[in-house]
């Protein structure tokens, strides 16, 4: 019997690894940010490395050719890493109450106003902010580089329940729908003579009748689904067939070692740090 | 009187389970509502409080666990506040099953929940973030870390007031929603019979149906 099977085909072979090897480069990719973070000592404070790092995610985004789709991506995290380092350079002005605060510049502007902007502060804003900068960008890249089908299906493969899966990828494609959904209301509110702009309160009033209707529809159409799930065989106790198979594209085994060797150099020079 | 007896099996019906991709759109959306209309509060609980109402702690807790990683793939700042939106799951869950959220007990289940997230929020937020996560709430907690206050107290502070707010209308748009589903829908959730409004359940007395009635029947002697 012949089965027609749908595939994914990927020219680029970083692009089309297992999903699983991904998650074990974001793991490593990861850890390595976290040790690189804590060599600190021999650069009187800061953590150079862990910034140098923070360019391996992009090397690894341009060759899995997914560049445009990764640095679309990426404002929402550089936002938050710039609030994240100017807060703490310039409020931020030493570690513990024993040690004097270190100015690195001072803007006089009047008596009682002068920002300034303290060493720790900086060090530790760097700090914190390149570690949550590469924690979000090699998610980013996971994400932008595999398809939720994908990672749904190599999660199954993985022995993950059906049922599981289905909510994860369900739960992936409703936010679309319900998303769309709701522009939709809003719209109907507004010619309904619902007010959307203006202050505050009459903006927090215009939340209630776009949600409900909202909850209210999608309800129904889940009842539909319940029963349209149980008509196709959901809970049926037997084997599922697939249509959907990944294949792996051969770029597995030389990238994660990749990154477990990176991982691997970075935890043995932070032992030795500590041990000389 | 029946024992109740709460299982994960009953609580995760193929209701539940359908719900629950509903639960953390709902979140989503809620969360894509707020910061579109300006609101200083985030609004990404609401599907899980309404989840974890209707059927028990651990479908909300999933509600919550999977709302923050898909949210997360767009703004990665979410994934460190999972075991937010967890825990607010299994306490409102668990509260539901205790039948905590109708009557005067409402106001202990409230502040119960207010103050677990408040404990669960905070060490994440100053631990991962130095206090400032990018949000609505950052620039007060940066200004009240650049009057001297310590970061956990600027943090607390902050949180208190906007977290409550938050959970307040978030609750409340939950209990609204639950009071406008029908009856036939409500049933299908393992605690959805706790919330089923009693002016459904009751009959009219037999003399009132009979006036009803009479009322119907002379209405329509008077137009013809």
């Amino acid at each position: 019997m012949y089965i027609e099977k749908i595939q994914i085909s990927k020219e680029n072979r970083l692009e089309g690894m297992y999903p699983v090897a991904k998650l074990w480069v974001v793991l490593f990719y990861f850890a390595t940010s976290v040790v690189l973070a804590s060599m600190s000592a021999p650069f009187d404070g800061y953590s150079p490395l862990l910034y140098l790092w923070f360019f391996g995610v992009i090397v690894l985004a341009v060759l899995t050719g997914i560049s445009k789709r990764f640095f679309k991506a990426l404002p929402t995290v550089l936002t938050i890493f710039i609030i994240v380092v100017i807060v703490q350079a310039f409020i931020v002005e030493t570690g513990d109450s024993l040690t004097p605060g270190v100015a690195l510049w001072r803007w006089n502007i009047s008596e009682g106003f002068h920002p300034t902007i303290w060493k720790y502060g900086l060090q530790n804003g760097l700090r914190l902010g390149f570690n949550i900068l590469n924690g979000a960008s090699i998610f980013v890249w996971l994400f932008q580089s595999t398809k939720n089908k994908e990672l749904s299906r190599a999660l199954e493969e993985r022995g993950m329940n059906h049922k599981v899966v289905f909510v994860f990828l369900s739960s992936l494609e409703m936010i679309g729908v319900l998303g769309a959904k709701s522009k939709t209301i809003m719209n109907a509110q507004q010619a309904r003579g619902v007010e959307t702009q203006g202050n505050l309160l009459v903006r927090a009033k215009a939340f209630f009748p776009t949600m409900v209707p909202l909850v209210l529809g999608s309800i129904t159409d889940t009842e539909e689904r319940v029963l349209t799930m149980e008509s196709k065989g959901f809970n049926a106790p037997c084997e599922k067939t697939h249509l959907l198979n990944l294949k792996k594209s051969g770029a597995e085994k030389p990238c994660v070692a990749v990154f477990i060797a990176l991982f691997a150099i970075a935890l043995i020079g932070r032992i030795l740090m500590w041990v000389l | 009187m029946q024992e109740k007896k709460y299982s994960i099996q009953k609580d995760f019906s193929m209701m539940a389970l359908m719900f629950i991709p509903i639960g953390v759109a709902i979140n989503f959306v809620g969360g894509q509502l707020a910061s579109l209309l300006k609101l200083p509060v985030y609004l990404d609980t609401i599907g899980t409080m309404l989840t974890a109402i209707l059927s028990g702690p651990w479908v909300g807790a999933v509600t919550g666990l999977l709302t923050n990683i898909v949210t997360g793939i767009a703004n990665p700042v979410n994934f460190w506040f999972i075991p937010v939106n967890v825990i607010v799951g299994l306490v409102v869950g668990f509260l539901s099953r205790a039948d905590w959220w109708r009557g005067w007990k409402l106001i202990l289940s409230f502040i119960i929940m207010d103050l677990v997230s408040l404990l669960v929020a905070t060490p994440i937020v100053v631990y991962v973030y130095g206090g400032v996560t990018g949000g609505g709430t950052s620039l007060l907690t940066a200004v009240l870390m650049a009057t001297g206050q310590s970061i956990w107290a600027s943090v607390m502070s902050v949180e208190i007031v906007w977290t409550t707010l938050d959970r307040v209308l978030s609750y409340l748009i939950a209990m609204l929603i639950i009071k406008v589903i029908p009856a036939k829908t409500l049933v299908k959730f393992s605690l959805g019979e706790l919330y089923i409004g009693k002016k459904k359940t009751e009959l009219p007395e037999l003399e009132e149906a009979e006036e009803i009635v009479e009322e119907i029947v002379t209405t329509d002697d008077k137009t013809e």
